[in-house]
């Protein structure tokens, strides 16, 4: 089968809804960092769903994957578009690190990546620049695994 | 060598000069914050999802997360500078005490203004905005805040004044003013459910939505009458050693920043030194030692010149000498 690649990506978004009814489901969450003093003063983090952000605020975005069939899936890529109101920070500790964009197009280690300023000239990328998240997985993922992969941000 | 301190009485006449403007005229230099990195307004969704492409029975296919979506809630956040942290009042005139303020936060806000004064008699009821932005208060284009309260857009930053009667101002007065965000103020991170933009939930941020600046006044203009003293010594030998018989010439320089009334320099002759009859000079032209129509005097004890009443700035210059007993 040989579609041109964006037809097939229309078909594929028309045809599967939300929460793909095929083996392969991945879900969103955005948590967020919330603090509660103990009564000995201490504070505990604890990461909660987020409802409410302000400007500052970190937050994790997290992907998990489930395959539901039997069979072993492979050439699993997650991408994330970070929305334009979110700034990338890196990945999360417990999360393996994925690579970035700054122009959707080009991927890599953020350290290798480049940007184009007014002038014609070239800097460095920062984290501020990021605009695509997304993971290769190396290996194929056995029927009835599932995993999780996450980032953070901060709300510009 | 003796050199005896020189007394100047001077009595001030209330400063016809605009002192008013030329103070304001130092604050034109607005402060212009600007964040580092604009904060997403109030009320913005935050809209994710994610896509998944893998291989299946040799096929591409893809599959999207379900979308999550946030909104951002209003950060309650303000600042306020005094831009004249400390400022000289002219007694009987009006001072326009200039502060600015920045929404630090990310919604358009009201903040409400709470002025204070320390000292007793300094009354502050009438605060202006710098609305055409220049930093000198007119009441014509700066339009009186009634009640006081600035409704800014995020980011956006106001001049205000604070109107004082300097006549009020006996001694150093701060003048302090306070703004507080109306949706509410707090301890950094309290929520105000519904308070902010577009019913969006309100949060304090790290300011408490709360802020205040002091500026200090001191009575008196900042230019003060001033004396300067210097000395020239001639000994008999044509050294300017001071020896016995030397001659020492002082020269007074008195400074005036404006007009002045009554003004009188006297000093007194150093002790172990003599008054050199004849040798008292007003801007280069003798004046006798006598009391009579010229405005200079000079005798054992002293020199005394009454220049009156002067109409503008200047400075004279008074020359005498004595002789080293």
């Amino acid at each position: 089968m040989h579609l041109p690649m964006p037809a097939l990506l229309l078909a594929s978004v028309i045809a599967t809804p939300a929460l793909a009814a095929g083996p392969l489901q991945v879900t969103a969450k955005v948590l967020t960092e919330q603090k509660t003093r103990a009564a000995d003063g201490s504070v505990r983090v604890a990461l909660v769903p987020a409802r409410r952000v302000v400007p500052g605020d970190r937050v994790i975005f997290v992907l998990g994957y489930r395959n539901t069939g039997s069979q072993p899936i492979g050439n699993i890529v997650l991408d994330n578009p970070v929305p334009a109101a979110i700034a990338y920070r890196g990945p999360s500790q417990s999360s393996a690190a994925p690579d970035v964009s700054v122009d959707g197009k080009t991927y890599g280690p953020l350290a290798t990546l480049r940007v184009r300023t007014a002038d014609g000239a070239t800097r460095a990328a920062g984290p501020d620049d990021v605009t695509n998240v997304r993971w290769r997985l190396a290996n194929a993922v056995p029927g009835g695994a599932q995993g999780q992969l996450s980032f953070q941000a901060v709300l510009k | 060598m003796p050199d005896r301190p020189t007394s100047i009485v001077v009595a001030q006449r209330k400063p016809r000069l605009a002192a008013l403007a030329a103070l304001l005229a130092l604050a034109v230099a607005a402060a212009t914050a600007t964040p580092a990195m604009a904060a997403v307004p109030a009320g913005t969704p935050i809209v994710n999802t994610a896509a998944l492409t893998f291989e299946m029975n040799g096929s591409a296919q893809q599959v999207a997360s379900n979308t999550v979506t946030l909104v951002s809630a209003e950060l309650l956040d303000v600042t306020i500078t005094a831009e004249r942290p400390s400022l000289a009042v002219q007694s009987q005139a009006q001072v326009a005490v200039p502060f600015v303020i920045v929404n630090t936060g990310n919604g358009p806000q009201s903040f409400a203004l709470t002025i204070t004064g320390n000292q007793q008699g300094v009354v502050v009821d009438r605060v202006a905005r710098d609305g055409n932005g220049d930093g000198a208060f007119q009441t014509d284009t700066d339009p009186l805040l009634t009640p006081p309260s600035v409704r800014l857009a995020p980011g956006e930053q106001v001049r205000i004044f604070v109107l004082v009667d300097g006549a009020q101002v006996a001694a150093a007065a701060a003048i302090t003013a306070t703004v507080s965000a109306q949706s509410g103020s707090g301890a950094a991170g309290t929520v105000f459910a519904g308070a902010g933009a577009n019913g969006a939930d309100a949060v304090v941020g790290v300011s408490g939505a709360r802020a205040s600046a002091t500026s200090t006044l001191s009575p008196a203009g900042p230019a003060q009458p001033s004396l300067a003293k210097a000395q020239t010594v001639t000994a008999p030998d044509g050294s300017s050693r001071a020896m016995r018989g030397a001659v020492i010439t002082y020269t007074l320089v008195a400074t005036l920043p404006g007009p002045t009334r009554g003004v009188t320099i006297d000093d007194p002759i150093p002790a172990g030194t003599a008054y050199l009859a004849d040798s008292l000079a007003l801007d280069a032209v003798a004046l006798s030692d006598r009391a009579d129509a010229d405005p200079g005097t000079a005798d054992a004890a002293g020199v005394h010149i009454r220049l009156g009443d002067l109409a503008a700035a200047g400075s004279h210059t008074i020359q005498f000498s004595v002789k080293i007993l």
